[in-house]
């Protein structure tokens, strides 16, 4: 990987740099102030002043000036009360500079984790003491200690949130996990020579979960400080616990071993440890005090206080799956135990989102069973049933369910039926709930792209089916005019022939111009769909003004066809919200059609009449009709009725038109036969 | 009570969650909020004078993204099959989930439904075609979720054919 560009290196730098608290002072010959700068009170250097001898005012700068041509570092002086700093003296172009840099965190840090790992030894032996009384088969066999002592090291990385009670263990972050790991693998190879295996299970090794057997015990507990030391200082994973373990026999790493809880947060780490171990837990810290809450939580577990913390005693029979089922139950996965009669037994702390999904088998059994109304579980178990008895090792999922909580809120769990490597039958249950949002979020965006890409395909197959009417429509008044065209062309012919051909010619041209036009219409028309029109009563169109331009304007055609048309509207004026040009254009539209299916000799009667609020025109003509399958989508694009002839667009030019002026448009059977076409516009007033 | 678990099948997208929603909460949303494995409902009806207690299996839409899994199936009772009226391949995708479902339950009782008929201007399929398909149980039933038209019906009219068949 190559070096960060330019500005991107000044921008980190800048980032480094300021969450360092530094400060800055330049100094003459004379080792007295000429310039000082940043947080130097961090430093016990508030008000150093131009001229003052810096010596006096920092101790810790006795000794180290003048500076040489080398810049040297001074990491994690002390500078004040509880105060560290990685000081740096150098000569930059003649000037003696100090910088500082805030490392108290750092250092204190350190301190704590050498603290513990200096104890560790006395803690350990005291451990082994007090696990005297325990049954047989908790005890250290003390005859194997000398030749047979090795250790189990498990490393619980646990990544934790801004507040360090709170662990937050999301697979968001588990980058930082695998950061972890890596660095955690790489301390131990080089430290204890040792390779350790990321645990068997997916889940552990998502989360941190690192084991390695048949390490020397000395090695082993050295190894598990270096890693706290390590972990300690990565961000964003601030704890974890090292488990070392008694004496065990080098192949059977058993649940004899002896935890040592040794990683901060004190409280987190204990109380997984009180899940993962198999006999008993020494706290090593003094803070832990509080055994009586943890031994209501971990039931079966006493507490007695032998040594800085507490020691914790199980007196019932270790759980088999205890760290599988502590990791999880830190993840907040429920690991249940199936037994042959279905009954599920947890193998750590029930948390309460899950008595929405099970019940008690009766107390005293402490026993689980899916609740009553719980049919989704109930369902899988079947599968799980089928799986289990499989007894290859694995694990099947359920899928994604959800139920309603008693808020009405949507909780969405996943189950998974396992098989361990000892044949045992295991159900874990998932409460989900940041990962099923992030799934569903991604769901979602990938359906609403393929539901616009569907739109989108729909609407480009209307296009082509659009374009390919229009182009016909054109072709055949054009098929016309050329054939007048070539008629007058090639053949001598008589006056009045001529005067025929050219009116055929002219009369198909015009045609033409009006398909372009309804063509042009529409096109404008769903533009301009949204845009504004006139509802002001005096700058509103006058509809009865539009209707008789209108009429006017189609009356000649309508006498070429022998189709009388009458109107039967108010002198007066009616304005009407819209606008005039296209509501005339709309009028025209449906006389156009009306003569179009006109037989000769009928009429077609245009009306108005006065609605609540509105104005409805009809147009009625005396045609065939409209059949029922057509009407439903008349006013679709380029829905033509069997005349021919049109381009199946000006009914859609007045279903838009009108919408957009909050008015409608429509179509009835005429009583007696015919059409009624009806425009209802909303009166401006 | 009689208790009956019955599925929502289709594509996704078709509406199956609204429906669900609009029997059960009377409430409907514009939004299209997608399916993520199961979501289970109940609802009682009231049939000739007894209650039915249907449990409401409402699976995920299938397409490439997700798959039914069949197991989901199991002990249903009957299925409503959902295609969208705007949409006309979810009708395809409904009918060959009433195929699988029959390869799971057997020829349990399933009704097909159009959603979407509010959407009357985007309609594009024919109710009546797909009636003439090869194979159907019954008239599909014409649905909207967000008017409530037909919905209720639809859920009564699969009840009744569960009983009435002893499934």
């Amino acid at each position: 990987m190559g070096a960060l560009p330019g500005f991107l290196e000044e921008y980190a730098m800048s980032i480094a740099v300021r969450r360092r608290s530094p400060a800055y002072v330049l100094l003459g010959p004379d080792a007295r102030v000429v310039e000082a700068g940043g947080e130097l009170a961090r430093y016990g250097l508030r008000d150093l002043a131009v001229g003052d001898d810096v010596t006096a005012r920092a101790d810790f700068l006795a000794g180290m000036l003048p500076a040489s041509d080398e810049t040297i570092e001074l990491p994690a002086l002390t500078v004040g009360e509880g105060q560290h700093a990685d000081v740096h003296i150098g000569v930059a172009d003649g000037t003696t500079f100090v910088l500082l840099f805030d490392a108290t965190a750092r250092v204190m840090r350190q301190s704590a984790l050498q603290q513990k790992g200096n104890d560790l030894d006395l803690l350990r032996g005291r451990t082994v003491r007090a696990a005297g009384p325990l049954p047989a088969d908790h005890l250290v066999d003390a005859a194997n200690v000398n030749l047979r002592r090795v250790a189990v090291v498990r490393v619980h990385l646990i990544l934790v949130g801004e507040d360090e009670d709170e662990p937050v263990l999301d697979s968001t972050r588990v980058v930082e996990t695998r950061r972890a790991q890596r660095l955690v693998r790489e301390e131990l190879r080089r430290q204890a020579g040792l390779t350790l295996e990321t645990g068997a299970a997916e889940a552990c090794a998502a989360f941190g979960l690192l084991s390695t057997t048949g390490v020397p015990e000395r090695q082993a507990i050295d190894a598990a400080r270096a890693v706290l030391a390590i972990v300690g200082l990565i961000p964003g994973v601030a704890a974890c616990i090292g488990v070392a373990s008694g004496a065990v026999a080098a192949s059977e790493p058993t649940s004899d071993a002896v935890p040592i809880v040794i990683g901060p947060p004190f409280d987190h780490a204990l109380r997984l440890a009180l899940l993962v171990g198999p006999g008993c837990v020494l706290a090593d810290d003094e803070t832990v005090t509080h055994t009586q809450g943890l031994e209501r939580d971990f039931v079966g577990w006493t507490g007695s206080q032998t040594g800085p913390g507490p020691l914790f005693v199980r007196r019932g029979n270790p759980p088999r799956h205890g760290e599988l089922a502590g990791v999880l139950s830190a993840l907040g996965v429920v690991l249940l135990e199936v037994r042959q009669d279905g009954i599920l037994f947890p193998t750590g702390v029930v948390p309460d989102w899950a008595d929405a999904l099970l019940e008690w088998e009766g107390r005293a059994s402490g026993g689980l069973r899916p609740a009553d109304e719980l049919s989704f579980l109930a369902n899988f178990l079947v599968d799980a049933a089928e799986f289990w008895d499989r007894g290859e090792v694995g694990f099947q999922r359920s899928g994604i369910w959800t139920e309603l909580d008693e808020g009405g809120e949507n909780q969405a769990f996943e189950a998974l039926a396992l098989v361990g490597s000892g044949g045992e039958r295991l159900l874990a249950l998932d409460f989900l709930s940041e990962a099923y949002t992030e799934r569903q979020e991604l769901l979602q965006q990938a359906r609403e792209t393929r539901l616009s890409f569907e739109a989108l395909q729909a609407e480009i197959q209307k296009k082509d089916v659009l374009l390919h009417c229009i182009v016909h429509d054109l072709k055949a008044p054009l098929s016309s005019i050329v054939g007048a065209l070539s008629l007058l062309n090639t053949r001598e012919l008589a006056p009045d022939k001529v005067a025929s051909l050219l009116e055929i010619g002219l009369r198909q041209a015009q045609r033409q111009e009006d398909l372009i036009r309804q063509v042009l219409d529409v096109f404008a028309a769903e533009i301009r769909e949204l845009e504004s029109f006139e509802s002001d009563p005096r700058r509103a169109p006058d509809l009865s003004q539009c209707l008789r331009d209108a009429v006017d304007s189609y009356r000649p055609a309508y006498q070429d066809a022998d189709v009388e048309l009458t109107l039967d509207a108010t002198e007066g004026e009616m304005r009407v919200v819209g606008v005039a040009d296209r509501l005339e254009r709309a009028i025209a539209n449906l006389l156009e059609n009306a003569l179009r299916y006109s037989p000769a000799g009928t009429r077609t009667e245009v009306a108005v009449e006065n609605e609540d609020g509105h104005v409805r025109v009809t147009i009625s003509d005396r045609g065939p009709g409209v059949d029922p399958e057509v009407a439903e989508k008349l006013f679709d694009r380029f829905v033509r009725g069997s005349a021919g002839g049109s381009s199946g667009l000006g009914l859609y030019y007045c279903r838009i038109t009108l919408r957009s002026w909050g008015g409608s448009v429509g179509y009835e059977p005429r009583p007696g036969g015919g059409s009624v076409f009806w425009l209802r516009l909303v009166r401006a007033l | 009570m009689i208790r009956k678990k019955i599925c929502l099948l289709g594509a996704f997208s078709v509406g199956k969650t609204s429906l669900v929603q609009r029997l059960v909460h009377s409430i409907f949303s514009e939004r299209y909020q997608t399916t993520v494995g199961v979501r289970i409902e109940k609802k009682t009806l009231m049939l000739d004078g007894n209650d039915v207690s249907l449990v409401i299996w409402d699976l995920q839409g299938e397409d490439e993204f997700q798959k039914l899994r069949e197991s989901y199936l199991r002990g249903s009772s009957g299925a409503l099959l959902v295609a969208d009226g705007t949409r006309p391949h979810t009708v395809d995708i409904a009918i060959l989930l009433r195929d699988r479902l029959r390869d799971v339950c057997g020829n349990v009782p399933a009704e097909l439904l159009i959603n979407k008929a509010d959407l009357t201007d985007e309609w594009a399929v024919d109710p009546r075609a797909v009636a003439a398909l090869d194979g159907a149980d019954s008239e599909p039933i014409v649905t909207s979720a967000k008017t409530g038209a037909g919905v209720e019906g639809a859920f009564e009219s699969l009840a009744r054919r569960i009983l009435g068949g002893g499934a």
